[in-house]
């Protein structure tokens, strides 16, 4: 296991390392030169002068790459160019929101997938498996804010149950937390609870057609006992799997439901730089998120031996 | 065409009404100077934000101005945006993938770089290379496709494999036909159809990341409507012009929607033994 685990350590090594470079070429896809568009073109050249120093542009690509991995290594994404703090406090300060909103979501996805995920498989070509089908096709076209906007019209402008908008630290009390996110949460679990539930939906077919499923029901195992303990066990697998990704879209829709609902997280911080032009924060985020994403990947990988004892590494 | 179009009502009827829908769709959008419709941009503020009525079909905005036209005249640019993300990241997938499949050196350089650029959430992304490149159309199709191409380029590559080892290839091979040959016209006519099918997914990618971009302005500006900028602009009026919010999304939801049926009725009719469920992450 030990040697497993830094096996597959390593093989992320190209992929950080590609990520990296994206995120550090982002600054230099700006046409131009970067330190005067950030400054504007009303900007005194000595200005221009001082902040393209800052920002190492005045030297080679490669020791310009050189220094930010150096740094980066070190856990310094640099500083912001707008706010008085680094870029790591800044995305420190707005992780919160970005991270509940997430964790809530997931929960909410997994929790309404799996369940009928499993129902549909069991129930196959049945009515609700039908309907169950069309849900998940509606989930993987509706968009997220926009079904968000529909939310904040029902439930929170005609009948008042939620805030319209805004968050609550979870330290102010867990009540109004839970309140500030629960819209936000549902808006963003919808795609990814339908592609979770159809992939629980699909392996638990593949499972209940396997000799031990038959098994287990002629040994009298009733039927809610096949399905919790024989059929969803071994359909976890490869929904897992999807649970990993959906983590990734949902940090990345997080950004967009945010704004919907006025919420100081990541993609509050990410669209407020993109208007101040400050570029090493759009940078850290993005690095940021894609990085937790591999390391998620990661974990869910070396889930898989938990979940089923057949792996073995 | 017409064989395929009556193939598809038999066995998809589903399907087959959502290609319908979307012919209309782009129909209406492209003859909507046409359509005798008021213009997009008339401002009339004496009536703003009207609920839906005769005149108005989808009630007006907060400029007066008539929301059914606005959502018509949208899919003229939120459409294009769609196909021009569809082609550029078809043929960038298809390039990357044959080549990767094909060539085991290249695959071990470009795959790692193509599974570096799946590792960024892909809104994320489209948001941050727009950001770099600066606003505007060209940019925001090439944001996008950038993307979505390598999840295209993932599964040309696995047709290409699968292929490279087939009986028909080594034949090529052993004909002694050159690269460019068999990769170009054995390979690739081979792996058409995965490819189809993932192109019309990726044209509903587009049409979801150009909606969310727009929103968060950073798509085409108003007052050129699109989906996603009247969205945004319908957001502080919640309150006051529900219909305002409705519409447009719902054009979104449309349009999503009759991709993803018709690519997954034309994935069933090459590909019978695919698994359901569209290829995403």
């Amino acid at each position: 296991m030990p040697r497993y685990v830094a096996g597959r350590v390593a093989g992320l090594l190209p992929v950080l390392l590609v990520v990296g470079v994206t995120a550090f070429l982002l600054l230099h896809l700006i046409p131009g030169d970067p330190a005067s568009v950030i400054l504007g073109p009303d900007a005194p050249a000595a200005q221009v002068d001082r902040l393209r120093h800052g920002l190492g542009l005045d030297r080679p690509l490669f020791v310009q790459f050189g220094v930010w991995f150096s740094r980066l290594v070190r856990g310094d994404l640099g500083d912001s160019i707008f706010l008085r703090q680094t870029v790591a406090q800044a995305i420190w300060q707005h992780l919160g929101p970005t991270v509940g909103l997430t964790a809530l979501a997931e929960i909410l996805a997994i929790g309404v997938a799996i369940p009928s995920g499993v129902l549909a498989a069991w129930k196959r070509n049945s009515r609700f498996d039908q309907v169950f089908m069309s849900a998940v096709l509606l989930g993987v076209s509706v968009p997220s804010f926009w079904l968000g906007l529909n939310l904040i019209l029902v439930f929170a402008v005609a009948a008042r149950w939620f805030p319209v908008a805004g968050y609550e630290s979870p330290l102010r009390g867990v009540g109004p937390w839970l309140a500030h996110l629960a819209l936000p949460a549902v808006a963003l679990a919808f795609t990814q609870a339908g592609l979770i539930a159809r992939m629980a939906r699909d392996a638990t077919i593949e499972v209940l057609d396997e000799d031990f499923i038959r098994t287990a029901r002629s040994k009298g195992v009733a039927e809610a006992g096949v399905l919790v303990r024989h059929a969803l066990r071994n359909s976890l697998i490869p929904t897992v799997t999807v649970i990993g990704t959906s983590l990734a879209n949902l940090l990345s829709g997080a950004v967009v439901v945010e704004s919907v609902f006025v919420m100081p997280g990541l993609g509050n911080l990410v669209i407020q730089s993109i208007s101040r032009r400050d570029y090493p924060v759009i940078e850290g985020v993005v690095l940021f998120v894609a990085v937790v994403y591999v390391v998620v990947n990661l974990l869910v990988d070396l889930l898989y031996g938990v979940i089923d004892p057949r792996i073995r590494y | 065409m017409p064989r395929f179009a009556r193939l598809l009502l038999r066995r998809r009827p589903v399907a087959a009404i959502a290609l319908g829908v979307l012919v209309l769709l782009s129909g209406t959008a492209a003859a909507a100077p046409w359509l005798g419709l008021p213009p997009p941009a008339r401002i009339d503020v004496a009536h703003r934000l009207l609920a839906p009525s005769a005149p108005h079909p989808f009630g007006t905005d907060n400029f007066g101005r008539d929301v059914f036209t606005r959502v018509i005249y949208s899919g003229r640019v939120s459409l294009p945006i769609g196909m021009a993300v569809m082609a550029l990241s078809t043929v960038l997938g298809a390039v990357a993938g044959l080549l990767t499949g094909y060539y085991r050196r290249m695959d071990n350089v470009l795959t790692r770089i193509l599974e570096g650029l799946m590792a960024f959430p892909a809104i994320l992304l489209a948001i941050a290379l727009v950001a770099a490149l600066g606003l505007g159309v060209r940019n925001e199709v090439i944001a996008i496709a950038l993307v979505y191409f390598p999840r295209t380029a993932r599964i040309v590559r696995a047709s290409t494999l699968q292929l490279k080892a087939r009986a028909f290839v080594e034949a090529a091979v052993a004909l002694g036909e050159g690269d460019a040959r068999i990769l170009g016209v054995h390979i690739f006519r081979n792996a058409l159809p995965p490819l189809i099918v993932q192109s019309t997914f990726v044209f509903a990618e587009a049409i979801l990341a150009d909606a969310a971009l727009s929103f968060l302005g950073l798509g085409v500006k108003p007052p050129t409507p699109t989906w996603g900028n009247m969205l945004d602009e319908a957001h502080v009026f919640v309150t006051l012009a529900p219909w305002f919010i409705i519409f447009p999304g719902i054009a979104i939801v449309v349009t999503v929607l009759s991709l993803n049926l018709f690519g997954d009725a034309v994935r069933d009719l090459v590909d019978p033994h695919a698994v359901a469920g569209r290829g995403l992450g």
